[in-house]
């Protein structure tokens, strides 16, 4: 390893951003609560992140800080998701955080924060920034769920919530320290050639490190079987940083789950595949079940997220390039509609967070419930919807590994967990409307429920716009 | 052996001889209370009752304070130990590595933190 | 036996010895206090494993640090009525505990005496090279992993940040009370 050089910190421009406005935020922090400033800022950093991920993309994959990130096609494909998640989550949290009484500084300083962690988690390619990465993201999370301290709900969310993920890193670190032990390196292509070389892939302990690891990450990206902070977190924070942990988090977690999966431990660890497999038939069958039972529209995205994460990891059981990219498209579509449903719920208030408010919407508003449909049509994979294209590769992927018990699996769960998308749809279409109609939305709201709509309809559309680009590691 | 085990050697040597001191005058000492030598003598006024009830919260936020610079201290050490082999480039580092803990400092200090109210 | 056998199971009965004690105080001060005597005792075998760093950060962070973060969090719950519990769980029969902490004692054995660990430098060839290992790591963690180094810093700013937030709004909530 050479140390690092000046020129190093251009191949991290996009964390300087993110990481440079964060400080100057904290610093105003007081000054600037009551204001506009915080989400401007963030929103124009998030903009600057993504045209500097753009600008690097063209080159070369490219090795930076001797070796502990990398800069290639993956992690910008995922670095410019995660900021354009970022500014989408801002400008919903303009009228979320209404009244809530959060902090506006503290909360876009968390925001940021935590996109810098995501970033650095989809680059990384060695152990050690692959678990500060992560643990900046969940850090960032455990504070902004409960960073409405005066509800008691985000306060037990919160506790909940840091209780689970510290236990679930701690047994992360375990893994990480044991393959440390046995492989005498941090580094994800080190660790998989000494893997190969001293012929640690049937050792009882790697594999115990291995399941250490990928139990670490199932809980980030909240995969059943360690799911059950899940719903309980998205319920008790504010809907605004429910969306951000279901849009931004997942894609990160997912990134991460898919370099480990290609680099480190290999695509031809038979233990791999039957706990990504295992992992995914959990999620899907799970999830698309109970959520089924829910009618708060918080626990309801919650499960449908824990179903979403079941599809994108089918993509990465093929353990080839195919179904890596098949994971990114999925993770890319999903981030985008599930955006647009919370910021519909977002938008219509109190309204919004039962079944029950949804009744009659059409009627009043048909425009929000326009592109609600359009949300849950590709949130449930309905052809011309980016859902459907987003299923469609990872279900073949799946299938192309010879998993066709699995792809049936998904296509039962998918038609199963229709009936709570629809049952919505036919509230908003074929009820008489039992509460006053909700008020306008304001402009950024309307204008990130609008890109998210955007891209769900173009994806669907067009979708080699997307999977063109997402070219695995 | 290293040069370490003397340290280790010192401390276990100082630990028996300081707790043996104590633990020998309490076999040999004279033992003759009473309630005049049992009370508490030039320490402030008599205690009314039992300490009870919470601490507040300032005491967790001066505690937690106090961690974080601690940890931060772990870091300053190593570099602390070569920081003249590792040149500019390695205090520059250091810099931008206290300069960001420092804007957490002033936030902290801004918003009230420190204030023992 | 060599001196250095005598002096590592010396600290290794500092350190087990005040384990017990932690296990068996019935008073959750003490149990802080024999607590803060095998972390001491860890510290010591740190120091003459010729992890001199590791020694040091146990003395800094987990005596000078955590112990006194527990001893505060004990002064705000502690001898709070309304919190005494008149079961008390040591009263059980201690057999499952002492069943899975040998399962876990045997476990972490076997693993730790039957795995080819992957080690370099001095611990290869099962001497102590006595170097003291702070300068090394400084120089590692300035160098090659500067970028770790400097996300550190920006975790520690956000649990700095995180900290006086949420802490801030219970000294409110209490100034409000009171």
């Amino acid at each position: 390893m050479n140390g690092a050089t000046v020129a190093d910190l251009g191949l991290v421009l996009p964390e300087l951003i993110l990481t440079g406005m964060a400080l100057v935020l904290i610093l105003v922090a007081r000054r600037i609560q009551s204001t506009s400033v915080p989400v401007v800022a963030t929103v124009l950093a998030a903009a600057a992140a993504v045209a500097a991920s753009w600008w690097v993309l063209s080159k070369e994959p490219q090795s930076a800080f001797g070796g502990l990130i990398t800069v290639d096609g993956y992690a910008q494909f995922f670095k410019v998701l995660v900021a354009a998640a970022l500014a989408l989550v801002a400008l919903l949290s303009v009228k979320g955080l209404e009244g809530s009484g959060a902090p506006r500084s503290e909360y876009h300083v968390l925001l940021l924060l935590a996109s810098v962690g995501m970033m650095l988690t989809v680059s990384a390619v060695d152990m050690v920034t692959f678990y500060l990465g992560l643990e900046l993201i969940t850090l960032c999370s455990y504070i902004l769920v409960g960073i409405t301290v005066d509800r008691p709900s985000s306060n037990e969310a919160a506790i909940k919530y840091f209780l689970l993920a510290s236990f679930a890193s701690a047994l992360m670190l375990f893994g990480i320290s044991i393959t440390y032990g046995l492989t005498g390196t941090t580094s994800f292509s080190g660790v998989a050639a000494s893997i190969a070389e001293r012929g640690l892939a049937d050792d009882p302990l790697q594999l115990a490190a291995l399941a250490l690891i990928a139990a670490g990450l199932a809980f980030k990206i909240g995969a059943v079987p360690f799911h059950s902070w899940v719903p309980d977190a998205y319920q008790g924070a504010s809907t605004p940083v429910a969306a951000f942990l279901a849009s931004g988090s997942k894609a990160a977690g997912l990134a991460a789950l898919g370099r480990v999966v290609v680099i480190a431990f290999g695509p031809d660890s038979p233990a791999l595949s039957i706990i990504l497999v295992g992992l995914a038939a959990l999620s899907v069958a799970v999830g698309s079940v109970l959520v089924l039972a829910q009618t708060d529209m918080k626990r309801l995205l919650a499960y449908s997220s824990i179903a979403h994460v079941g599809y994108a990891v089918m993509g990465l059981t093929a353990g080839t390039d195919a179904g890596a990219s098949a994971t990114m498209t999925y993770a890319f579509f999903y981030v985008f509609m599930t955006l647009g449903a919370f910021g519909v719920v977002i938008g219509l208030g109190a309204r919004g967070a039962t079944l029950d408010g949804y009744q009659g919407l059409a009627s009043q508003r048909p425009g929000v419930a326009g592109v609600m449909l359009l949300f849950l049509l590709a949130l449930t994979g309905i052809p011309l919807t980016s859902g459907f294209v987003a299923k469609f590769v990872v279900i073949s992927s799946a299938v192309g590994a010879g998993y066709v018990v699995l792809a049936v699996l998904a296509v039962v769960c998918s038609v199963v967990s229709a009936f709570v998308y629809m049952r919505i749809a036919v509230l908003m279409y074929m009820r008489e409307p039992e509460s006053p109609t909700p008020a306008r939305f304001p402009v950024t709201l309307s204008v990130a429920i609008a890109i998210a709509a955007i891209v769900t309809l173009v994806g669907g559309v067009l979708p080699r716009l997307i999977t063109d680009w997402a070219v695995a590691p | 052996m290293n040069e370490h085990t003397g340290i280790a050697v010192a401390l276990v040597l100082a630990g028996v001889i300081a707790g043996g001191m104590v633990w020998l005058a309490s076999i040999l000492g004279k033992k003759n209370p009473t309630p005049g030598k049992l009370a508490p003598f030039e320490c402030g006024n008599e205690p009314i009752a039992l300490p009870t009830g919470r601490l507040a919260i300032k005491f967790y936020m001066t505690a937690i304070l106090f961690i974080l610079f601690d940890v931060e201290l772990v870091f300053l050490y190593p570099w602390a130990v070569l920081y003249r082999d590792l040149g500019v480039l390695g205090l520059t580092e250091m810099f931008i590595f206290l300069g960001v803990l420092l804007v957490g400092f002033v936030y902290a200090w801004d918003n009230g933190a420190l204030e023992w109210k | 036996m060599e001196f250095e056998t005598i002096v590592f199971y010396a600290l290794a009965v500092a350190t087990v010895i005040p384990a017990f004690g932690v296990m068996m105080a019935k008073d959750i001060v003490r149990v802080a206090f024999w607590l803060l005597a095998s972390l001491s005792g860890v510290a010591g075998l740190f120091i003459m494993l010729d992890a001199d760093f590791l020694g040091v950060t146990q003395v800094l962070v987990y005596i000078g640090g955590i112990l006194v973060l527990i001893l505060f969090g004990i002064m705000m719950t502690h001898r709070d009525p309304v919190l005494v519990s008149a079961d008390d769980d040591r009263r059980r029969s201690p057999f499952t505990g002492l069943l899975v902490s040998l399962m876990t004692f045997g476990a972490l054995m076997g693993v730790i005496l039957g795995t080819g660990w992957n080690v370099s430098g001095g611990l290869a060839n099962g001497k102590l090279s006595g170097e003291p290992t702070a300068a090394p790591l400084g120089k590692a963690l300035l160098t090659d992993y500067v970028l770790p180094f400097e996300i550190v810093s920006v975790l520690l700013l956000v649990v700095l940040c995180g900290a006086a937030y949420i802490a801030r709004r219970g000294k409110d909530e209490e100034a409000s009370n009171a």
